[in-house]
């Protein structure tokens, strides 16, 4: 069996190919036996080998006849639970959505696969993408893959598991408060959450939809982009998609020293939240990049303390009614002891959901109900564009704004399951970004005593990730 | 009725649902046609299948600023849609997109034609909406079976100020609702079928105060009588507790015909908390100028402006103007028509008494009057010359010259016999005669008994070859029976 860990990139493996050293055929396998070694960490729900393993022959054939194999062949992935792949069941890791099976591909799949990639599975996550651990899972907890009983973060918790682990190249996850970036963190790999509305949520079931972003996860910056490239831009099924394109040339080389600011708040630090060995390493990231000519600013963020409960407030509110859809009447799960309509309503939606899911629903509907709309949901509206139109003063004069990724490394499986706030809390660094629709990255900073990995975000401008992913090198290349 | 009046001002506001003729529904790319057999225009977006999001379609947004336009409504230049929730079998999403927060238009006029003058019902504002699906309780006695293909089929809301009098008035605005929406080609408007439904807000106050008394709402009328009727009722009821000093307490209601009674709707289906907010999927929307000079170009002729060049340009009455307008293909015909040289009063009278019935016969083809145009003109100038006689030329020469299509109207006449002879000396002898014979009534006339003229009359063209024409033989006839 080849040793697939050790192409470490597409470029490799796309190089491999090219020469004739490797066959499209062997890599497949090569990924399906570490999936098959790797099962208990419960990271894939659904695992598509013999679909892959004919993708696979059909590009070696046209590899060996010279045909034009797409830009992102050799390109193996999984998806999180949330994407809608067209023939496939689809359950957004849920009891609800047991025996749906998605009639269309999310617009990100359809690119991707069209330019030659191969769709492995279909990898866990928290329920409807809530959660911050991979818990909360109808298929049970996914393990951190290189600490058993620990947890991998979340929610796109299996996604991060999955290249940590080496069974694919890159996964797409979905992005709606950190569950992109937070997952990299823990499993110490890179996770990109673009702008708003690069990437079609087409496909995407949605969360929270000013918020959701579908998000990549990988091992290395030119995959991401690579990745990026093929599935992001305009789709005429989301109306919420930017029409400003990336701007094509690739990721600049270099980031100019000269002139280059970026921001970190220093009251991030002030709670003491933020454990000693994270805050540590990211204050000697910063101090390298200081020493190297970057111009790094410690700043107030004023609205600190407001960013975690108007995100949940807010996503909450979008939550309890995206999910009023899943009522037992066209698909998905039906009780089998009604009586009447609203004992179907009731009975399906009790049976189908779990705890945390039904705690968002309610806390959402509390939120937008009438006598308490103008205090929570509304205040929470404009609290989000005074936040919003904060950090855009910073990005008027600065090109990044970084902090850790997580306050904490990651924490032993069922240790937080009776405290959802803490979770939530937990947050705090990463839920920014989605508030403000601006691309943000976690890249790996360091590991704590345990050997826990930690990750350090950066965000910047909307629509300027090509800058960001560039900045993000130097970020791993300097230490 | 009309105690009541004295004592109480009638107030009543509408809700019209006007569901579109679209190609495709409001947010979703399927066929938005009329009739097709249960569930075979939907989607995953119009079945809220995990993943999908509304679009919105473009011609819905040009036929609601077509609309507001026509109603000279100010077209908002930044909107947004709302999200309003409900649980209900037939409701997929659990949400219907609506405009709650900033609807695309507001204020405006419907003209509506109330006895034959123009009078402005003021709008508060248009918004769009997205309709549910069906849910059908009377075909399975077990189940409720669910009907999806009205599912987001687009459909624009009319709101009204409480600017109404009268069940009346009611009645014209929705067909001056149903007109205009016709006029535009953007419903057909037909209340039978569902695609217009009005809700009714019904309220008295006393007679001259500015302060409005609390409303009832009849939802979901399907009919102008049903209107009328609902509210009629209405006004029964309320004046009943009025009088009796009681207070009208708030309630929504639907109008059962079968009793002729308003039934409130259960407090647990009308207390609702929609729970409304900015629907996240669609972003802020902004309506261009260019937009709204693209769709005021497109606009037709409107009924007011018919109205108006039928009731003072062709000075016709305004029964007959009303009638004209109707609809924009006939008031599209009949303007052309009144021009064609004849005497417009002239035309428009043989037009609402024959030709009108049988263009309705022929289903409306106007082509067929049109290639008739010489011929209708020479019968008008046979009749405005004395030729032939206006009332035998209306019930014989018309429907002949518009059933053959290549005759020549001379020819008809003459084949008719409707040519009247212009030789009165051969008419003068044939009165002679025809006194004559019949001494005894004429002595019976000439004591009084004026009513013989029509026997005279009888016998005259009984016996007469050539058709004389009535009007002439009648005047000579009295003028020889006097002497």
């Amino acid at each position: 069996m080849m040793p697939i860990e050790r192409y470490r990139s597409l470029e490799q493996i796309q190089s491999a190919l090219r020469k004739g050293e490797c066959t499209m055929k062997e890599v497949v396998h090569a990924y399906l036996e570490r999936i098959n070694g790797t099962a208990h960490v419960n990271a894939y729900v659904r695992v598509f080998r013999d679909e892959a393993l004919q993708q696979a022959r059909e590009l070696d054939t046209r590899l060996q006849n010279g045909e034009s194999p797409g830009p992102l062949f050799g390109l193996v992935a999984s998806i999180k639970d949330v994407i809608c792949y067209a023939g496939h069941p689809v359950s957004a890791a849920s009891g609800m959505l047991q025996d749906y099976i998605s009639p269309f591909s999310a617009t990100a799949v359809e690119r991707l696969t069209g330019a030659g990639a191969i769709i492995i599975g279909m990898v866990n996550c928290d329920e409807f993408a809530m959660g911050s651990a991979n818990e909360n899972s109808w298929y049970g907890p996914t393990q951190n893959g290189l600490h058993t009983g620990y947890v991998p973060g979340g929610s796109s918790g299996a996604s991060a598991v999955s290249v940590q682990l080496d069974t694919c190249l890159v996964s797409l996850g979905s992005d709606t408060g950190g569950s992109v970036r937070q997952p990299a963190a823990f499993c110490g790999v890179i996770g990109l959450k673009p702008s708003y509305g690069r990437i079609s949520r087409h496909g995407l079931i949605a969360y929270a939809s000013s918020f959701d972003q579908i998000g990549i996860i990988g091992k290395n910056i030119p995959d991401l982009y690579a990745v990026l490239q093929v599935i992001s831009g305009p789709d005429e099924k989301d109306s919420t998609t930017t029409h400003h394109l990336l701007v094509g040339a690739g990721i600049p080389e270099s980031i100019p020293i000269e002139g280059t600011r970026i921001a970190s708040f220093s009251n991030a630090f002030h709670a003491g939240g933020v454990q000693a060995e994270i805050r540590d390493a990211f204050n000697d990231r910063l101090d390298t990049l200081d020493q190297a000519g970057y111009q790094v600013d410690h700043i107030e963020f004023p609205l600190l303390e407001y960013i975690v409960p108007t995100y949940y407030i807010l996503t909450m509110a979008e939550a309890s009614s995206n999910l009023s859809r899943y009522d037992g009447v066209r698909y998905g799960h039906r009780t089998k002891h009604a009586g009447d309509l609203e004992e179907l309503y009731g009975r399906s939606r009790s049976e189908g959901f779990g705890t945390e899911v039904k705690r968002r629903i309610m806390l959402g509907t509390f939120v937008l109900s009438s006598g308490y709309y103008d205090a929570y949901f509304q205040t929470a509206q404009k609290v989000r564009r005074k936040i919003m139109d904060t950090i855009q003063t910073i990005l008027d004069t600065h090109d990044f704004i970084a902090l850790p990724t997580t306050p904490e490394t990651a924490w032993k499986i069922g240790e937080k399951v009776e405290d959802p706030v803490s979770v939530y809390l937990s947050d705090i660094f990463t839920v920014l970004a989605n508030l403000c629709g601006i691309p943000a990255i976690s890249v790996p900073l360091g590991q704590d005593k345990n050997g826990l990995d930690f990750g350090i975000q950066l965000m910047s401008a909307r629509d300027t990730e090509e800058k960001l992913l560039a900045m993000s090198k130097i970020l791993i290349d300097i230490q | 009725m009309k105690k009541w009046k004295d004592t109480y001002d009638l107030v009543i506001g509408l809700e019209i649902h006007v569901q579109l003729d679209l190609f495709s529904k409001a947010f979703a790319p399927e066929s938005n046609a009329a009739e097709a057999p249960a569930n075979t225009l939907i989607s995953p977006v119009s079945l809220a299948l995990p993943g999908t999001l509304p679009v919105l379609n473009n011609s819905y947004l040009d036929a609601a600023i077509r609309l507001g336009l026509a109603f000279g409504s100010e077209i908002q230049e930044a909107c947004f849609f709302d999200r309003k929730h409900y649980f209900y079998a037939d409701l997929p999403k659990g949400y219907q997109i609506t405009q709650d927060g900033a609807p695309f238009c507001k204020g405006g006029n419907i003209l509506t034609f109330i006895d034959g003058r123009i009078r402005p019902v003021r709008l508060d504002h248009i918004h769009m909406e997205e309709d549910a699906g069906k849910s059908i309780h009377d075909l399975d006695p077990d189940h409720t079976l669910l009907d999806f293909n009205r599912a987001g089929t687009p459909l624009l809301e009319i709101v009204t100020t409480p600017d109404l009098k009268s069940p009346e008035e009611v009645s014209a605005c929705i067909d001056a609702v149903q007109q205009m929406v016709q006029y535009l080609g953007i419903s057909s408007a037909n209340m039978e079928k569902g695609m217009l439904r009005c809700d009714c807000n019904v309220s008295l106050k006393p007679k001259g105060s500015d302060t409005l008394g609390t409303r009832c709402e009849i939802k979901n009328l399907n009919s102008k009588r049903h209107a009328r009727k609902a509210i009629e009722t209405e006004v029964h009821r309320q004046i009943a507790i009025l009088d009796a000093g009681g207070e009208i307490e708030a309630m929504t209601m639907s109008y059962d015909a079968k009793s002729n009674k308003n039934l409130p709707i259960r407090d647990k289906e009308t207390v609702h908390d929609y729970r409304y907010f900015p629907e996240p999927d669609l972003p802020v929307f902004y309506i261009s100028k260019e937009t709204i000079e693209r769709n005021r170009r497109a606009l037709p002729e409107l009924p007011a402006r018919y109205f108006g060049k039928f009731n003072e340009e062709f000075d016709l009455d305004p029964d007959q103007a009303v009638l004209f307008t109707n609809s924009l293909a006939e008031a599209t015909f009949v303007s052309g028509f009144l021009s064609w040289g004849p005497d417009p009063k002239f035309l428009a009278n043989i037009y609402v008494q024959k030709i009108r019935p049988w263009l309705a016969e022929k289903g409306w083809k106007t082509m067929l009057v049109k290639e008739k145009k010489p011929a209708i003109v020479k019968y008008c100038n046979l009749v405005e010359n004395g030729q032939i006689s206006a009332s035998s030329g209306l019930q014989e020469l018309l429907p002949a010259i518009l059933e053959n299509a290549a005759a020549d109207v001379d020819e008809l006449a003459r084949k008719l016999g409707l040519l009247i002879s212009a030789d009165t000396g051969s008419m003068e002898s044939d009165i002679h005669s025809l006194l004559t014979d019949f001494p005894a009534k004429v002595k019976a006339y000439q004591g009084g008994k004026k009513g013989l003229i029509g026997f005279f009359m009888g016998e005259l063209m009984r016996r007469s070859s050539k058709k004389p024409d009535p009007v002439i033989a009648k005047s000579i006839l009295e003028k020889m029976l006097s002497r």
